[in-house]
């Protein structure tokens, strides 16, 4: 059988190196990273400073997993950043000037993320406007939308239960870093094990395909749409707790952090690529390379730099393996 | 002395990693000759052509122009020594949006001083290019994208006219004709080669090869088989040796020979499956069409390109909008206004472009294969593996899918095992009602024999088949019924076995009018 013949008998070590490939080199990055930084700042390697990375790192990640389905599935979100703002501000407004039971300001950032993602999958599923439009669009809404409901101010005393998930801790170990994990084995069951994540990739690789398969395409894609509002919700959540306050300006930005992530943990922005694990370790390597420039005092903004650089990166490894499969 | 060929290949070897995909190979063209390089997928035909267009390297061998030792190591020095290549996609080489006369000369007009395109001359010395290969002066200011595919073809060989090319490479350039368009291109050939230039066709297609070519070399596995010189006659006593040709040529392909190109099995028809009362579709692409396939029936509908039978099949399966009238699938009517619909209705659908609308490239043999009946192999929505590894490997097997294992990327496969994918994913869905658009598009010869056995088989386990295609040879040889399809309806319907149906005959039906 020439077909057969033709192709080369793929080794253990290579089958491996094909399906984790991105994940290797994102784990012998963060250890390098690690390596590297122990030289120049003493603190890098204390437990004390690795629990601050984890806790740096969970809410960014549990917002990068949502995105992580809205890449895959050949979309964008851009609406992230001020999802979370809007959740932030609504929610602690609420808890701490108009006596909304704290049980039920826990899960409002969540149903305020879930109903933000069921706008941008009804524009553009129904309206058909693209993805960057609507959810640009959205961006824009939501930031005028929290300025308007809570203006200049910080909102301050946030009551126990709801800053909880973002600063307290079980043991040595903060209660964000638990649901970070969580997230994290849930998103990977559910793009691994089920037909909801299977459907993520096939309309990602080829919508037109998967519409042919019978996939209620444009249902799936407003479902990835709400899992990523809620994810965010969530993450406001944890990000409110953590800072014990919220203002307008809380999620500036995160958008860009969570897509940045989902393209260097192995993402493709034309769609059908990417993984959780891939995404977690990308948000750990950011994470790590942020905590040793603090520690080694190098200016800060060397961070964004260095973050663009990694992307610039990871989009032309994408680039250039669309090229090879092509050929 | 002897006069040298006009191209002489000289025991070309080229390895790739785990594959000797050509295997000290002869090839020599000669002024004015057609020469059909025939092989299945796999054969080393590629090969040959990209070593020859400068694409790819030899690793031993020469290729001689002339006589004289050429360096065709890029594309453009191939060019430079006279060789062009025609692509299967001539949307490669040409701007839709601009005139044929101006894509001729695409970067190369005529100048007057200082910088002015020279309208005159330019369209003066394209019509000559047209003229020598008796197209249409017509066309000469209409934009290239308002011709036909096979009218875009001759224009992308008069552009490489212009260029001077010597040496025709055309790889499958009527893979995505009709026959009329076919004819246009073939006539093309003709006029060039009696021009004194030399070309060499691939085509998957035996008839076509058989109607033009002067010569017939033929690759399997890397190796050259043979040459054989073809009639190109037309009269009556040169019928049985073209049939004869065709036979031997097919046993060099595939190494045995294949006992029948196109068996049908015998029909049991049943109560009907599939039936439509006047159905029209938007746009008026096909209008009134009534029609019944009966389960255990294979029934063809044939017509050139752009007669709406495409566009039916699609309509039947959701993709396009049915303006009026009524649809019934097992004695049910259906209103079936997406893939979903007609799925749940107990349509399967196999699309022509398979790389577009029939699979997903980037994924697995086994995600492929499973993909619209997921749901069914879930629990909760989790995927249960077993079930799922244990589905797939048994129509890898049944339908002789050739992967190393089920979790091969489908973009890896080769065409004809890519098709074997497509029928494998509804064989799994039970569908009762089969749409095949074009079911052998672009592949060989033997995995063109599987598909038609796999056809048959659906048939006798009494599914309802209809298939769509502009290939005579198929429509006459594996379906029961067939109706010819002419600018939108149904305009005959024939007995494919009864004698008066000729290929003649039935492409006179289509195209007349």
């Amino acid at each position: 059988m020439g077909i057969i013949r033709g192709q080369r008998s793929t080794t253990r070590l290579a089958s491996l190196w094909r399906a984790y490939g991105t994940e290797l080199v994102l784990l012998g990055a963060i250890g390098g990273v690690l390596i590297l930084f122990s030289r120049f700042a003493p603190g890098m390697l204390t437990s004390n400073n690795l629990v601050t990375i984890l806790r740096q790192m969970s809410f960014i990640a549990i917002a990068a997993l949502g995105t992580t389905f809205i890449i895959i599935s050949g979309r964008i979100d851009l609406s992230i950043g001020s999802t979370i703002t809007v959740a932030s501000t609504t929610m602690a407004l609420l808890v701490t000037r108009h006596g909304v039971p704290s049980g039920v300001a826990l899960v409002l950032p969540l149903l305020i993320g879930m109903t933000v993602g069921m706008a941008n999958g009804f524009l553009t599923t129904k309206a058909r406007v693209t993805p960057v439009i609507a959810t640009l669009g959205m961006l824009v809404a939501l930031d005028g939308a929290a300025k308007l409901i809570v203006g200049g101010e910080t909102i301050n005393g946030l009551p126990k239960v709801v800053t909880y998930l973002g600063s307290s801790k079980l043991g040595p170990v903060p209660v964000s870093v638990f649901v970070m994990l969580l997230v994290w084995f849930g998103v990977e069951f559910t793009l691994r094990k089920t037909s909801f994540g299977r459907y993520c990739y096939h309309i990602g690789s080829n919508e037109q395909a998967a519409l042919l398969n019978g996939i209620a395409v444009d249902r799936y894609v407003t479902w990835f749409f709400m899992v990523a509002g809620a994810l965010s919700g969530l993450a406001a959540l944890i990000l409110v707790g953590r800072l014990r306050s919220a203002n307008v300006n809380i999620g500036v930005g995160l958008e860009l952090q969570a897509i940045a992530v989902v393209v260097i943990g192995g993402g493709s922005l034309f769609g059908g690529k990417g993984t959780a694990t891939g995404t977690v370790l990308a948000v750990a390597l950011m994470a790590v390379i942020n905590s040793g420039m603090r520690l080694s005092s190098i200016n800060v903004y060397w961070q964004t730099a260095v973050t663009g650089a990694l992307i610039v990166v990871a989009v032309s490894i994408d680039a250039m393996r669309r090229r090879r499969d092509r050929s | 002395m002897e006069t040298a060929p006009l191209l002489e290949a000289l025991r070309i070897v080229k390895n790739y990693p785990g594959v000797l995909a050509l295997d000290k190979v002869e090839f020599s063209l000669e002024r004015g000759e057609i020469h059909a390089l025939l092989g299945e997928n796999g054969a080393g035909k590629s090969t040959l052509v990209k070593i020859l267009t400068g694409a790819e390297q030899p690793d031993e061998g020469e290729v001689l122009i002339d006589g004289d030792v050429v360096d065709i190591s890029t594309p453009r020095k191939a060019q430079e020594n006279g060789v062009a290549v025609i692509h299967q996609d001539v949307s490669l080489g040409l701007v839709p949006q601009l005139s044929v006369g101006e894509n001729i000369f695409l970067g190369r007009e005529p100048k007057c001083w200082p910088a002015r395109i020279d309208w005159v001359a330019l369209y003066s010395q394209a019509e000559e290019f047209l003229q020598r290969l008796k197209f249409n002066p017509e066309f000469l200011r209409e934009p290239v994208g308002s011709l036909s595919l096979g009218e875009q073809q001759v224009v992308a060989v008069a552009k490489a006219l212009s260029l001077n090319a010597q040496i025709f490479i055309m790889d499958e350039p009527t893979a995505s004709l009709n026959s009329h368009e076919t004819e246009v291109l073939f006539n093309t050939m003709r006029a060039l080669s009696g021009d004194g230039v030399g070309i060499v066709y691939i085509s998957h297609r035996l008839e076509e090869v058989l109607s033009c070519a002067h010569r017939v070399t033929v690759l399997r596995d890397g190796r050259m088989v043979g040459t054989v010189a073809v009639g190109t006659g037309v009269g009556p006593e040169e019928e049985r040796t073209v049939a004869a040709q065709q036979s031997q040529i097919v046993r060099m392909m595939v190494g045995h020979d294949l006992a029948e190109k196109h068996p049908r099995s015998q029909p049991t028809p049943g109560p009907p499956a599939l039936g439509l009362e006047t159905v029209s579709g938007a746009g008026g692409r096909f209008s009134d069409v009534t029609m019944t396939v009966h389960e255990g029936e294979t029934v063809g509908i044939y017509g050139i390109t752009g007669c709406g039978s495409r566009e039916l099949a699609r309509s039947l399966f959701g993709l396009e909008p049915i303006q009026s009238g009524e649809v019934t699938i097992l004695g049910e009517s259906k209103s079936i206004r997406s893939p979903r619909d007609a799925i749940s209705a107990g349509i399967a659908f196999i699309s022509d472009d398979r790389s577009r609308d029939g699979l997903i490239g980037g994924r697995s043999v086994r995600e492929n294969i499973t993909a619209p009946i997921l749901k069914s192999l879930t629990a909760l929505g989790v995927i249960r593996s077993q079930q799922e590894v244990a589905v797939s490997r048994k129509h890898v097997s049944d339908l002789n899918i050739r992967t190393p294992t089920i979790d091969q990327l489908v973009r890896h496969l080769s065409g004809g095992n890519q098709q074997k994918v497509v029928f494998a994913k509804w064989l799994s869905s039970q569908a009762r009602v089969f749409l095949f658009n074009e079911p052998t598009r672009g592949i060989d010869v033997a995995a063109k024999a599987e598909i038609y056995r796999l056809i048959n088989n659906l048939k006798s386990n009494g599914a309802a088949i209809l298939i769509v295609s502009s290939e005579l040879p198929e429509v006459l040889g594996v379906c029961d019924r067939v109706l010819v399809m002419r600018r939108g309806s149904i305009v005959m319907e024939l007995d494919p076995r009864a004698t008066e149906t000729t290929q003649a005959r039935v492409f006179d039906i289509a195209s007349s009018g």
